[in-house]
């Protein structure tokens, strides 16, 4: 059973983006942004959920589906308010929902206890709210909420007795081929009138293999209204040659409803292009009208055009129309699908294809993620062999205007296209680590006992996979840390004259090329000489030592700073968050804090983008070939003498232009010469760090810009102060990267530039 | 002598490559089929069901369904097939 067990996977796969839908919507709601494909989208969620569930005969997970979704049905069918504190259940809801799929997945038990509750809570919001509210007095709204009947084929035996109790006001599930009076519940004649829809569908075998069910579809069609359904099952061959897994049966149904046309297509939503579908009105509502004519230019053009070159195909859509469908179903998918009829004639049935549309639905492919890496790692030799075939050609004296050269040029052109289109397949939005953030926040603010709320931003920035996935933990900590540390307590925030509520936000942006992730609170800050007194009595820094206040912010990424005892006490942070600056430092990525007493602080983590290449100046210090991120480069230059200053004891500046940066050289930071040379003998980079503020590096010289793929060092060696990996060269030599970032802010990066300089600036 | 093919509780994706060579392996046979405990009917295994009725009458060899239960008649309505299965082929195969 691999096959089954793949759908499986697929199926956990897709619950993960339905789950993650779920929570959007329902956190969109919460903001008072959902409209009603909002509350469609969020019902359609949990009900696939349900549905597929059911399929792999995932009972507990589909008994608590169901009660989620018949709450849900009532929302989406206006029988309920969305108000606060149905949305927060709903809310918790969907954590628990999400408990059950991991259980699922994992073949486990959910956690019973929390089920039952939510099930009760839930049930209390049915019954409270769903049935004695608007649901009895306007009873026309239950044959729209067909979901809101037991799908008793999906759920196995033995229900909710608070679920039932809905089943009452709804039609019958069983599509009894009878007539329609016996389905049809008696104020359906308050309805406006009732429209005959017939409805023919050949669910393609793609539709069962992903766990759909004919018989389901049908079931829905049936709480649509009255149905008979006919099944066509001319196409069956002999069992010796039946793929038992093939499409091969056709159902044409007359659904008798006071539905549009819309309702009626939205049974087929979740099996758009694994089935051909034609839905015809008989005689069309009012309602439905409206929709039609914005399609009417092209498909009259398209009705001309069709009968003029294949009239014998158009008898199926005779204006007499003919509900029965068998013509349609034989007829080719393309037909009906152009042939729509202007809706002035009134008479004439409204057709629509929905089965022409397969290919649309296959937007997106599943890739094994290892096939991307292998090619990903193959595009990175690819940019090292073409800079050793680079290196080679201008080595033979070629002239940069030769053919081999602008070929060479093309293909480097190439490679790099080839190398951002392979990088891109493998970006995500950072949407699926700041997903699980919501649910993070209700948890920590419920044990914390604080009111929180999350603002996100930038979900859809994207960045490397390798990046995404090492992302979650440095912002769960950091997040944990801002409402349990950041956040006063309701009490102690109405004191300081601040809403209850406390607001995280978390937001993600690109910055000179590389990820910022910020976890902000407008809790109360960091409490600076506190922080401080811990620091000194634990011997971090010396009692007298002059700290700025950032310099105390970042104290509590002091390794050894925090325990959990003294944390507890401290209105500051700290909880591991030294654990956290090394592993993103591990990322070549960078944390730091920033906080306003009273008003709250940042946390900001930036990270590259991309682990696997970058485009860089290659240098030349000391004999040593480096590589300098491009991306922190404003400019080289080469300094006049008198630009350079002397600062301090043992520092220097460089006048560029009005502003005076630091200068810093490499090789005496990086420990590859005692002695700084002169800045005026070698090349000035001017580099931006993260905080914006300019230095300038002084190299020895310049020997262009290249890309290079990135060779972790810490994997294949260990980390290195002040180098932020390796690359391998044209020539086939090892370069390093340097952390330009590290280098500005390294305690040695002041030169002692003023006794070398020959001339002081006088 | 007419053989006996239980059917299972559950005929979704999973059951309908096993029922079709179950039912394989039965042809040539008088077929009884006993669907008493089926709980949940799909429209795979439907097809497969409908094919070897084909396949059975085609072959003159007497097939029929007993012992229906609910689920598995209500399953047949829903699909529009309430009466497929109803016609006794036995008799009518043994006249030809």
């Amino acid at each position: 059973m691999d096959e089954l067990e793949e759908i499986k996977v697929t199926f956990f796969q897709e619950c993960d983006e339905l789950l993650g839908d779920l929570e959007t919507g329902l956190l969109a709601m919460e903001n008072g942004e959902g409209d009603s494909e909002t509350v469609n989208s969020v019902f359609r969620a949990v009900h696939s959920i349900k549905g597929g569930a059911g399929a792999f005969g995932l009972d507990a997970l589909v008994r608590y589906a169901h009660v989620f979704e018949t709450l849900m049905d009532a929302v989406r069918g206006g029988r309920m308010a969305a108000e606060p504190a149905l949305i927060r259940v709903l809310l918790r809801a969907a954590d628990v929902l999400a408990d059950q799929v991991t259980a699922a997945r994992k073949g486990g038990e959910p956690n019973q206890e929390a089920t039952v509750a939510m099930v009760a809570e839930l049930e209390r919001w049915i019954a409270g709210k769903g049935s004695s509210g608007e649901a009895g007095a306007a009873p026309e709204a239950s044959p729209a909420a067909p979901s809101t009947v037991i799908d008793e084929d999906d759920v196995g035996f033995g229900f909710k007795p608070a679920a039932i109790a809905l089943i009452e006001i709804e039609p019958e599930p069983a599509a009894e081929t009878g007539p329609e009076g016996e389905q049809a519940p008696a104020p359906i004649e308050d309805l406006p009138p009732a429209t005959v829809w017939t409805v023919t569908f050949k669910p393609a075998a793609s539709l069962y293999a992903k766990a759909n069910e004919a018989g389901r579809l049908l079931r829905e069609l049936a709480h649509l209204g009255s149905v008979e359904t006919e099944l066509h099952d001319e196409a069956v061959p002999h069992l010796d040659v039946i793929d038992p897994e093939g499409g091969y049966l056709t159902w044409s149904v007359r659904v008798t409803t006071t539905e549009g046309e819309r309702a009626v297509r939205e049974v087929f939503d979740f099996v758009d292009g694994d089935c051909e579908l034609s839905v015809t009105g008989e005689e069309p509502a009012p309602a439905i009208a409206p929709e039609a004519p914005t399609e009417e230019p092209f498909d009259l053009a398209a009705l001309i055009a069709t009968a003029k070159a294949a009239p014998s195909a158009l008898p199926s859509h005779d204006p007499q129309g003919e509900p029965e469908a068998p013509k349609s179903i034989a007829a080719p998918p393309a037909e009906p699908a152009s042939a729509r009829p202007a809706p002035s004639a009134p008479t004439a049935p409204a057709a629509r294809q929905g089965g022409g549309e397969p290919a649309a639905a296959q937007a997106t492919i599943r890739v094994d993620p290892e096939r991307i890496d292998r090619l990903i790692d193959l595009v990175g030799e690819l940019v090292i062999n073409q800079a050793m075939l680079a290196q080679r050609v201008s080595a033979h004296g070629f002239a940069p205007s030769s053919d081999v050269a602008m070929g060479l040029d093309e293909l480097e052109q190439l490679t790099r296209g080839i190398q951002d289109s392979v990088m891109a397949i493998r970006a995500q939005p950072v949407k699926s680590v700041f997903q699980r953030m919501p649910r993070l926040l209700r948890e920590v603010a419920n044990q914390t006992r604080k009111q929180a709320r999350l603002v996100m931003e930038g979900e859809g920035t994207e960045v490397d996979k390798t990046v995404i996935e090492r992302l979650a933990e440095p912002i769960t900590h950091m997040l944990r840390n801002a409402i349990d540390h950041g956040l006063e307590s309701p009490d102690e925030r109405i004191a300081a004259g601040k809403p209850a509520e406390g607001t995280v936000r978390l937001a993600a942006l690109h910055r000179s090329g590389r990820i910022v992730i910020e976890v902000e609170d407008d809790g109360k800050g960091i409490n600076r000489p506190r922080v401080r007194q811990i620091a000194i009595d634990k011997g971090l820094i010396p009692a007298d030592s002059q700290l700025s206040d950032e310099e105390i912010d970042n104290l509590i990424f002091l390794p050894g700073f925090s325990t959990a005892g003294v944390i507890s006490d401290i209105s500051g942070r700290g909880v591991g968050m030294d654990v956290v600056r090394r592993s993103v430092q591990a990322l070549g990525g960078r944390i730091s804090i920033s906080s306003t007493p009273g008003a709250g602080s940042t946390f900001t983590l930036s990270l590259p983008l991309t682990l696997a290449v970058l485009d860089g100046m290659v240098v030349d210090v000391a004999g040593e070939t480096l590589v300098v991120p491009l991306t922190n480069i404003v400019e080289s230059l080469r300094p006049k003498p008198e630009d350079v200053h002397p600062l301090g004891p043992e520092g220097a500046v460089l006048a560029v232009r009005d502003s005076f940066v630091r200068l810093v050289d490499i090789g005496c930071v990086l420990g590859f010469r005692k002695q700084p040379i002169a800045p005026d003998k070698g090349v000035i980079l001017l580099v931006e760090g993260e905080d914006g503020v300019r230095s300038a590096l002084v190299a020895d010289g310049i020997h262009g810009q290249r890309q290079v793929v990135i060779k972790s060092l810490e994997a294949n060696y260990r980390q290195v102060e002040g180098i932020a990996a390796a690359t391998i060269l044209g020539d086939g030599r090892v370069a390093l990267i340097v952390d330009v970032d590290a280098l500005v802010t390294a305690p040695r990066a002041t030169p002692r530039a003023v006794e070398t300089i020959p001339l002081a600036a006088e | 002598m007419s053989h006996t093919l239980m059917l299972g509780p559950v005929l979704d994706l999973k059951a309908a490559a096993p029922l079709q060579a179950e039912m394989l392996a039965r042809r040539g046979q008088a077929l009884e089929i006993d669907a008493s405990a089926v709980q949940r009917l799909g429209g795979l295994c439907l097809t497969v069901l409908i094919s070897a009725q084909r396949t059975w009458s085609d072959d003159a060899i007497p097939l029929h369904v007993s012992n229906r239960s609910q689920a598995f008649d209500d399953a047949l309505s829903l699909f529009g097939a309430a009466t497929r299965f109803d016609e006794p082929p036995l008799d009518e195969v043994n006249s030809i």
